[in-house]
């Protein structure tokens, strides 16, 4: 709400959005005027003009005329509350103020709308995301590149893809520089052949007949040992990987390597003859200091001597311990780095379930890629890694405390493999030196390999005279390079700091014709980074190629959906639409909610993000966004919520009780704790939200000048928020706007400060600004879904549209969302439905 | 770049005389520029585990040994500890009360990895830049090096026992070095040939790089609507700044280093002779200042926890047991052991000082353009707060010291020092971490 803030004027007029139009004029020489001619003209009319302005002289058509900015100067008087001043001999009225405050706001808004049609396409710069997603598919290494890049701004609709608003520095271009010099040497790799390691642990008690006399360990807090006589380490390396030689062979790591439990409490794990006993986990309670440890007990395997990058495999034999325990166990991994304080790490996805036995273990497998894990720094003045790698497991049956049983599990052994694994060379390699029978001489198929990346980098052919110069670059560099790859390597870094892969070009040359032609390429990119936020596919660029794309945009949108990719649609478009980013920054006061910890927070965004999913992959109705039958959850985050009966750590569709309060957005933990405060629920921010990001209608920014509530004052931190609210109520300049936020908030005050359900009679009461008496958040959602249907359906297809095209939305664009709008109703609100609507619309694919 | 007349003299001299320009030319470019260009520095020393404040029923030994002075103001009594710092008492300031909020709640030791940064470095532990490296990458272009960056561990340690003080951009440790020769040959002997000519292929490749990217957007350019165009242009300028840093970066290579006297340095020292070792990479530090190869130098001294070389120190000299055992314990003997040994690290920030006053420019004593921060993220065993600070030097800068001011931590994050101090070093600053304003009392008399 307070973004705003210290802009210009215009660009807070910029900031309302749809506006009613037409119906704020018609008063103003009987209402209005008046009022502006009793308490205004002494000081600012014919005979004085105190600070310049003289009110028989302003245009009073705020939404034609010239005087728009004035009269926000205004508005913002008159809510702060400073004029008239307090010295006057007379002042408005209540009403007569509001009367006033609410034509500026109304026609000011207006204007604002009007003022739009001027809104610029402009090319946009990969977002941070993008970026990061197109290398991953441009060099075939699922890596988080962009994760050094400083972020991307929000546009003042929320998005990061606005053209017009992003920014670009010095430092970025360093970064896409470094980033790119990085990334291609991982792809292309000169040191051959790689190095691959083995770390073989197995568990059981006194199956050491030859123990070491002690762990080569550090000592941290909590530490739980396990002894060297049950358990056996066996580490090993293969220096010829991909070679005749290849083969592993024992190295002495093993020395420096032992596994722990550290945290664990002796009742929840044991040493069995087969193996470690594990029962279900207790998540780590949150205290916000300086200890914070993997789920307890996990199985932990310390690694001192350790690659840091590269593919990663983790071979666990597991089984149940219990084969009468009805209920099922699952496992999950982690990675991380051991700290003297705790440990720092990742969770792997997946959670597997364990169906081995005593009789039949079975092996798990995990996989990935180190550098998305938080492993040790390489200590580069002491060539050593600066602390252990922590590999660890856990059974994923998660228990809330000490006394759940649960169906535990026997860990056998685990085998850690990393470094090299797979076919060599890897896939990227081949992809960019891509086979050619002129492999032999390096001037000519230095020319294919170079041509080939930039028509995939630039996600259209390069043209003759492009290829010319980058072809020119390698041979200015090859005298200079040790080695044929490396030339490749250094020449492409500029392929990908050219603007050509880092910005979305979308205008045509002058004097092309009208705005909405692109090429059947650009649409490509249009689409590919709409559906899947990275580059077009083969495919893609193909239909492109034969100038086909436009043609088969139906088949070609089915498709796009069906791909795993369009997970980073979901996952982008809903972090911005619905700020989910910052709704994690929420410091939750963990002594008043000793349950809610990091686990609960990141299960609630996966919530959110697999219920968009859901309906979107479902094609199932948008009005399931405002009340759904079920949610998306897991054991942990149902568990939180008090739902009973789901099990393991995999997300399912639940469908939830008539009374379970979870239907839809709002009702989704990551909103109600987002807007919040940490201690308390908080109605202006829930209702800004709920306003903005569900009905597409924000508020307008506060006055300037109006002081923060300070909560960091004892004085106000004393009173609740609800008094906060009450206090800040009585200031009649705020009064006016916060009646239009508040009560969306206020209809939510049965969820609490983490969106746990504490029904309290008549808390959640509240009138809309319609004037309209609502009680609780079930009437709410009905309000929404019956009276405010058309609304909210315009409100997600104008989200969607400022995201898919990187621009701010206009007066000029209104009737094709009209056109959209209708169709989307037409088609029972499915959201494929609407997708489809959105890009085969003149807006999106142009002519 | 840059439209300061200073860089592109530079440049154009540089053109004109090649390689076999002078050594006085520094000084000669000084001279011309006058005041102006004063140069500004920054010194962070850094002593982990906090300091002795003997309690309160050893009234004896915390009167004479308490490492902060009883009564704030400027006519505050030093105790035994910071008496080798009485010939200098207008020369510096002690500081009592400040810490960072988000430290606060943390395990002490932990809290060494925000000294300089602020930052949230407990539960899910984010970093971010420290003070140094926002000092550095300002002047980044004016020196041969934008810092120093030492510890007497090395490397970077691991999170929440740091081994350096330097933390990026991005919150990533920055690699200390400990090694008194390594430091010497890399920084200050930087002529050999063979090297020199490694880095001018590297930049010189960097540069066609740049150079085509540039050329590739202009062609680019040419197909684009005027919007767009202006867009593109952003970017443009971008590489051109990127163009005009690897052109200042090839012309170092062909400045040859000022020429100094390092007779006074002891390069053969070893961490088993810690008081010679301390000096040797504080006279490193000053060389760097007096050769001007750079403005900003951290050292890390002692780092936190008993992990550390620098925690062995009170050992090797006094026999006492290590810095963070001493910082466990509880009887007199040890609050008064631990105080001899807090005395003997401020006698060596007392050398410091003495060599950056003895160590002239042409603008006077170094000491005088310099801001040297010492101190500690513990005042005394595991607590984070009130951390025992020093801020010494600056006159130049309008510090005004021979004062220990003592502050509510209510009111006063450590983050408001640093915003002054940003500002003393001509780095216009209006927010540091959480900073909720300025410290600028320390300018007022």
């Amino acid at each position: 709400m307070n973004r705003g803030r210290g802009l210009p004027v215009l660009a807070l007029l910029a900031l309302t959005a749809t506006a009613v139009l037409g119906e704020s004029d018609a008063g103003f020489p009987n209402t209005i005027q008046p009022i502006f001619a009793k308490y205004c003209a002494d000081c600012h009319g014919k005979e004085k003009q105190k600070g310049d302005i003289r009110f028989d002289k302003l245009d009073p058509d705020i939404v034609h005329g010239k005087d728009a900015e004035t009269w926000q100067l205004v508005l913002d008087q008159l809510n702060l509350g400073d004029m008239p001043p307090k010295k006057a001999k007379r002042r408005p009225k209540d009403s007569e103020r509001r009367a006033l405050v609410n034509w500026l706001t109304a026609s000011l808004k207006e204007a604002a709308e009007l003022k739009r049609k001027d809104v610029r396409v402009v090319m946009r710069r990969l977002t941070k995301e993008q970026y990061t997603n197109s290398l991953r598919d441009l060099l075939k290494l699922d890596l988080n590149f962009g994760q050094d890049l400083p972020p991307d701004g929000l546009s003042v609709d929320g998005f990061k893809n606005n053209g017009e608003e992003q920014v670009i520095s010095l430092l970025q271009t360093e970064y896409f520089m470094t980033i790119a010099e990085r990334a291609l040497k991982k792809a292309i790799i000169t040191d051959t052949p790689p190095v691959s390691y083995r770390y073989s642990f197995k568990f059981g008690s006194g199956i050491n007949k030859d123990p070491r006399p002690k762990d080569d360990r550090k000592s941290g807090a909590r530490e739980v040992p396990v002894s060297t006589r049950d358990h056996t380490v066996v580490t090993s390396e293969n220096r010829h990987v991909g070679t005749a030689a290849s083969a592993f062979v024992v190295n002495d790591f093993g020395q420096r390597s032992y596994p722990d439990l550290r945290g664990a409490r002796n009742k929840r794990f044991s040493i069995e003859q087969d193996g470690v006993l594990l029962k279900p986990a207790i998540p780590h309670v949150e205290r916000g200091d300086f200890i914070w440890l993997t789920p307890m007990p996990s199985l932990k395997l310390h690694l001192r001597d350790f690659p840091m990058e590269g593919d990663f495999v983790l071979r666990v034999k597991v089984a149940r311990a219990d084969a009468k325990n009805e209920a099922s166990p699952y496992l999950r991994a982690c990675i991380g780095e051991w700290l003297d304080h705790g440990e720092d790490y990742e969770t792997l996805e997946r959670s597997v379930k364990v169906t081995g036995t005593l009789d039949k273990f079975q092996t798990i497998e995990f996989r990935g890629r180190l550098e998305n894990f938080p492993v040790p720094i390489y200590d580069p003045e002491k060539k050593d890694i600066a602390t252990m790698i922590v590999v660890g497991v856990w059974n994923d049956a998660m228990a809330r405390d000490e006394s759940v049983k649960g169906p535990a599990i026997i860990v056998k052994s685990m085998e850690f493999e990393c470094g090299h694994v797979g076919a060599w060379p890897p896939a990227s390699q081949k992809h960019i030196l891509i086979a050619s029978k002129h492999s032999g001489t390096e001037a000519v198929y230095s020319r294919e390999v170079i041509q080939n990346f930039m028509n995939r980098a630039f996600r259209r052919p390069a043209t003759r005279e492009e290829v010319d110069a980058y072809h020119g670059l390698w041979k200015s560099l090859r005298p200079d390079c040790a080695s044929f790859e490396q030339s490749i390597r250094e020449t492409l870094v500029s392929v990908l700091c050219s603007p050509n892969f880092l910005y979305l070009v979308e205008s045509p040359a002058p004097p092309a014709a009208a705005p909405n032609t692109i090429t059947e390429h650009q649409l490509a990119s249009r689409l590919s980074y709409f559906l899947w936020n990275s580059m077009p596919d083969d495919r893609l660029l193909k239909l492109a190629e034969q100038k086909q794309l436009r043609d088969k945009l139906p088949a070609e949108i089915d498709r796009m959906i069906k791909d795993p990719r369009s997970g980073d649609f979901v996952t982008a478009f809903c972090e911005q639409w619905l700020q989910m980013e910052k709704m994690t920054h929420t410091k939750v006061d963990v002594r008043k909610f000793p349950r809610f910890n990091r686990f609960v927070r990141d299960d609630m965004l996966r919530e959110t993000r697999l219920f968009f999913a859901e309906v979107l992959h479902k094609d199932m109705s948008i009005m399931n966004l405002v009340d759904a039958d079920f949610t998306m959850l897991n054991q942990n985050l149902a568990q939180f919520y008090g739902i009973n009966n789901v099990k393991g750590g995999q997300f399912r569709k639940v469908t939830l009780a008539d009374d379970a309060k979870r239907g839809g957005l709002i009702s989704q933990g990551l909103f109600l704790t987002g807007n919040s405060n940490g201690k308390e629920p908080h109605p202006i921010k829930r209702g800004a939200w709920l306003i903005s990001r569900i009905l597409d209608d924000p508020p307008p920014p506060p006055p300037p000048n109006v002081p923060r509530i300070d909560e960091d004052d004892p004085a106000v931190a004393k009173l609740s928020i609800k008094e906060q609210l009450k206090r800040h109520r009585e200031n009649p300049s705020c009064v006016d706007c916060h009646s239009k936020v508040d009560p969306w908030g206020l209809l939510l005050e049965n969820y609490n400060a983490v969106g746990l359900w504490t029904h309290r009679d008549g808390a959640a009461e509240a009138t809309l600004p319609s004037g309209k008496t609502l009680d609780g958040v079930d009437a709410l959602k009905q309000y929404i879904l019956n009276e405010k249907n058309e609304q909210f359906t315009r409100a997600l297809v104008q989200h969607l549209l400022r995201y898919a095209l990187g621009r701010s939305l206009s007066f000029t664009d209104r009737a094709a969302i009209d056109e959209i709008v209708k169709q989307v109703e037409k088609d029972n609100h499915r959201l494929q439905g609407l997708l489809r609507a959105m890009i085969t619309s003149p807006l999106f694919s142009g002519k | 770049m840059n439209d300061k007349p200073w860089h592109l003299d530079r440049r154009t001299m540089l053109k004109g005389m090649g390689v076999c320009c002078c050594l006085p030319f520094f000084e000669a470019m000084a001279k011309t520029t006058g005041q102006t260009t004063q140069p500004r520095r920054l010194l962070n020393l850094y002593v982990g585990n906090g300091v002795s404040l003997p309690h309160k029923k050893f009234t004896k030994i915390r009167d004479d040994w308490h490492w902060f002075p009883h009564a704030a103001g400027s006519d505050y009594k030093m105790t035994k500890v910071m008496e080798p710092l009485k010939a200098k008492r207008d020369q510096f300031t002690i500081f009592g009360g400040l810490s960072h909020p988000k430290s606060r709640p943390l395990l002490g030791h932990t809290a060494g990895d925000s000294w300089l940064t602020g930052a949230n470095v407990g539960g899910e532990y984010r970093n971010t830049i420290s003070l140094d490296q926002v000092v550095a990458e300002h002047y980044k272009d004016e020196t041969r090096y934008s810092y120093m960056n030492l510890s007497t561990d090395g490397g970077t340690g691991y999170r929440g026992r740091a081994t350096t003080l330097a933390f990026d951009r991005n919150g990533q440790p920055i690699p200390a070095e400990n090694d008194v020769r390594g430091i010497f040959e890399r920084l200050f002997q930087i002529d050999n040939a063979k090297s020199l000519k490694a880095r001018k292929i590297e930049l010189q490749k960097k540069r066609r790089v740049v150079d085509l990217v540039l050329q590739d957007s202009r062609r680019l350019k040419k197909n684009l609507g005027k919007a767009d165009q202006q867009k593109l242009d952003e970017y443009m300028a971008t590489l051109r700044d990127l163009e005009a840093r690897i052109e200042r970066l090839e012309a170092w290579q062909n400045i040859p280093m000022k020429k100094f006297d390092s007779s006074h340095l002891d390069l053969s020292v070893t961490l088993k002779s810690p008081k010679e070792y301390i000096r040797s990479m504080c006279d490193l530090m000053v060389l760097g200042f007096e050769t001007d190869i750079t403005r900003v130098a951290n050292y890390m001294l002692v780092r936190e926890d008993n992990l550390g070389l620098g925690s062995k120190f009170s050992t090797v000299l006094f026999g006492f047991p290590d810095h963070h055992g001493m910082s466990h314990g509880k009887s007199e003997k040890n609050y008064k052991e631990w105080a001899t040994y807090d005395r003997f690290l401020i006698e060596q920030l007392d050398y410091l000082l003495q060599r950056l006053t003895d160590a002239k420019d042409e603008h006077g004593p170094l000491l005088d353009n310099t801001l040297v921060f010492y101190g500690s993220s513990n005042s005394t065993y595991h607590n984070a707060r009130n951390y025992p600070l020093i801020l010494a030097g600056g006159k130049n800068m309008g510090l005004k010291h021979g004062r220990y001011m003592k502050f509510d931590e209510n009111k006063e994050n450590l983050s408001n020092l640093f915003v002054s101090m940003l500002n003393a070093l001509d780095v216009p600053t209006e927010r540091f971490a959480d900073s909720k304003g300025n410290l600028d009392q320390i300018f007022k008399a």
